[in-house]
């Protein structure tokens, strides 16, 4: 199948690349089909791109290299209430905000989680764990490679 | 807003399967008990709105040539 998406034109995807959100993640419930891209120019981020709103981007990143004590996989699987039979499965990522002043944080309140042989993910809402914030930063832009940030 | 007063120990039904209890008032607080199929959600509201209001903000992301100098930083930042 071909989607169309705004910022990266159509993509030719097959069936099985698609990633079931059963409930949408907050304040995009009506997007319930995403596809990950991992492209090698744009690492260590990863794309969630929508099927649904073409203009729905997210950007993802691995948490462990920057919180190595971050909750693991298997107790956020626990906290959406998922049976986990193969925890290899399971794939943590959270979502990156860029900030207009070039800061970049990620949301360790709420990781995406997604279950690789059963292509369905969920955003996770961690409301039993202490201490963690939608906002932990990961770096900041020097103030000379600002750029604008797109509305 | 549907508005229902209850005492301690007493319930109420949301549909068939979503069951409220009232627990305990101390004071202010109130402790409240929820009985739900596995597939709801319950979230406190507050936690919800930050989680909603930050997929807002981060959905705004940036243009992806901006986002490739970004990447190229981190990579730098991770020798």
């Amino acid at each position: 199948m071909v989607i169309h998406t705004t910022r990266f034109g159509d993509l030719t995807l097959q069936e099985e690349q698609v990633i079931n959100f059963a409930n949408g993640v907050p304040g995009f419930k009506e997007a319930t089909r995403y596809v990950t891209l991992d492209l090698q120019e744009y690492r260590p981020f990863l794309f969630m791109q929508s099927l649904d709103l073409p203009e729905l981007t997210f950007i993802l990143v691995d948490p462990y290299p920057y919180f190595s004590s971050y909750v693991n996989n298997e107790r956020i699987a626990k906290e959406a209430g998922w049976n986990v039979e193969d925890k290899n499965r399971l794939l943590v990522r959270v979502i990156v905000t860029i900030h207009a002043d070039g800061e970049m944080t990620v949301n360790l309140l709420a990781p995406v989680l997604i279950n690789t042989k059963e292509n369905k993910g969920e955003q996770v809402l961690l409301q039993g764990v202490q201490g963690l914030s939608t906002r932990h930063s990961i770096g900041q832009m020097q103030t000379s490679q600002k750029r604008e940030v797109a509305p | 807003m549907l508005v229902l007063s209850r005492k301690v120990g007493e319930s109420i039904m949301l549909g068939e399967d979503i069951e409220i209890t009232i627990i305990e008032v101390k004071g202010e607080q109130i402790r409240i008990g929820i009985k739900a199929p596995q597939e709801v959600k319950v979230y406190r509201k507050e936690i919800y709105s930050a989680i909603l209001s930050e997929n807002k903000e981060a959905s705004k992301a940036p243009l992806l040539d901006d986002l490739q100098s970004l990447a190229s930083l981190m990579k730098k930042a991770e020798k």
